[in-house]
């Protein structure tokens, strides 16, 4: 059975689950243009970056014997990646360009067939150094809920913020004026208060 | 970067193949194949006739990056990781790169020729081609047979002429590869109204162009009988040759004379690098004049049975 979407939210602040709520209603899930800006362009022949954002991704890279690093992925999203060496190398993976020499330890050297995920974040670039062609099993899986959770984290810190220059300007001002507050949450129900204590009775004797 | 006429390993890395396979007719004594990706075992395959191939690869470890060798034989395979730099070069080498180059550590003589005495010269030879094959683990190390395949040779129509008394004999050598081999067993299908005598000898080859003297193993003395009839021989490494033992008391050649103190030392047939077989008419059993052919089915193997 699928969780309701207010149990999903309980313990969050209602503010924050309504702010985020209205930015996914306005987006339709779709990447703001400031977003679209801000990420890098991809390759020629790459997918658009709203299906980047929401597709996993697998494929096999093969690695060239050029003697350069070479980019094979730029991330325009937080993603799950997982590569996995499928011959015996050796091939280096880093998210700088100098990888090279391939065993100089500037990138981290695959294992054959040993799987390796890590998470990768919005607009960074791997690498590989190899000096002979091999087989790199590769997969991404998208995050957007992070990408969503680091944006409106943000926002609602900038209310904060706001909140607070408010209520400092009233308190200047002397005229503490309850409408100008932003709306808080509401505080957490009280703790019911323990059954007050009795008197213990003598049981009555059973055999009289 | 792969020679001409050589499988490439390339093509093995991006058909998703387990191993890369070098499986060819070795061309000359020198040839030198290359491997252009890194492995995690190279060994010797089922059907290779080289029993020993030597690697030669960029050893960053080493004393100036040198070059790093390995023999790789029947019995034992590198089995470790070897990584292919193609990329890096040597030291003081004006930019050669690292590559991992094969070659046969065993001797290759692709048209040895048996010495003879004048009037004994083969009037015919086949030399059988020697094959590599050597196999590359691309990915995991794989379970390494240290055994190869047996080889099976079939040679339906061995032809030798009865020539007389001219220059030469009119006989046949078959020249067969058994590098590292310990059985030889060979069927001869003698038609009715053949005689022949087919003679095994062993060469253990060196290195330049001296070709050694061939150890005499034995023959097979076949007169001329109504019908067919057949043979077999089996050669193994370790049999004992035929030797005199004792004080000095027993026949010819009477020229042996042990002591306990001097005994001789074991001697057995032992391992070579060709079989060459010898098949020429029997001529004190008063051969047919012309072409005659016998048949001959020979299975080289790894292990002694």
């Amino acid at each position: 059975m699928a969780p309701s979407l207010r149990n999903l939210t309980l313990g969050l602040p209602q503010q924050f689950v309504e702010t985020v709520a209205d930015r996914l209603r306005q987006t339709g899930g779709r990447m703001s243009p400031e977003v679209a800006r801000a990420l890098p362009n991809g390759p020629a022949g790459a997918d658009a970056k709203d299906l980047q954002r929401w597709r996993t991704e697998m494929s096999v890279i093969f690695t060239t014997q050029l003697g350069v690093s070479q980019q094979f992925y730029q991330a325009e999203q937080w993603q799950i990646v997982q590569v996995m060496l499928e011959t015996a190398g050796p091939v280096a993976i880093s998210t700088r360009t100098d990888v090279l020499p391939v065993l100089s330890g500037k990138g981290r050297l695959l294992t054959t067939n040993i799987n390796y995920k890590f998470v990768l974040p919005r607009g960074a670039r791997l690498y590989y150094a190899a000096e002979s062609v091999n087989r790199i099993a590769f997969s991404v899986e998208p995050i957007p809920w992070l990408e969503q959770l680091a944006m409106e984290i943000r926002r609602v810190s900038a209310g904060g913020l706001a909140g607070a220059k408010e209520i400092v300007k009233a308190v200047l001002r002397g005229q503490p004026a309850r409408d100008e507050l932003p709306a808080m949450p509401e505080p957490p129900p009280p703790a019911s208060a323990p059954p007050p204590l009795r008197q213990l009775k003598r049981l009555p004797n059973f055999r009289g | 970067m792969t020679l001409p006429n050589q499988p490439s390993s390339v093509d093995a890395v991006l058909a998703n193949q387990d191993f890369f396979r070098i499986f060819q007719p070795v061309t000359s004594p020198g040839d030198i194949w290359e491997i252009d990706n890194g492995a995690h075992a190279v060994y010797i395959g089922p059907n290779s006739d080289l029993a020993k191939v030597r690697l030669a690869y960029y050893q960053r470890a080493a004393a100036l990056n040198q070059q790093e060798i390995a023999d790789v034989s029947v019995n034992g395979p590198f089995a470790t990781r070897i990584d292919a730099l193609n990329v890096t070069p040597y030291q003081g080498l004006g930019g050669q790169k690292g590559r991992i180059l094969a070659y046969p550590d065993d001797i290759v003589d692709l048209a040895y020729e048996r010495p003879t005495s004048a009037l004994s010269v083969p009037q015919r030879r086949y030399n059988v081609v020697p094959r590599i094959d050597l196999i590359t683990a691309l990915k995991q190390i794989p379970d390494i047979p240290q055994v190869r395949a047996d080889r099976t040779l079939r040679f339906p129509r061995v032809p030798f002429q009865n020539l007389g008394e001219t220059d030469t004999n009119g006989s046949t050598d078959i020249v067969i590869p058994i590098y590292g081999r310990r059985m030889v067993t060979v069927q001869i299908v003698t038609p009715a109204l053949v005689a022949h005598e087919t003679s095994f000898f062993l060469a253990a080859l060196q290195p330049g162009t001296t070709q050694p003297f061939a150890k005499f193993l034995g023959s097979v003395l076949k007169p001329a009988i109504a019908v067919q009839d057949t043979d077999s021989v089996v050669y193994r490494a370790s049999d004992q040759v035929s030797q005199i033992t004792g004080t000095g008391t027993t026949d010819a050649p009477s020229t042996f004379d042990y002591t306990q103190e001097s005994q001789p030392l074991p001697s057995a047939k032992g391992q070579a690098d060709l079989l060459i077989i010898n098949v020429r008419p029997a001529y004190g059993e008063t051969p047919p004049p012309g072409y005659s052919m016998i048949s001959l089915f020979i299975q080289v193997s790894d292990r002694e049975a």
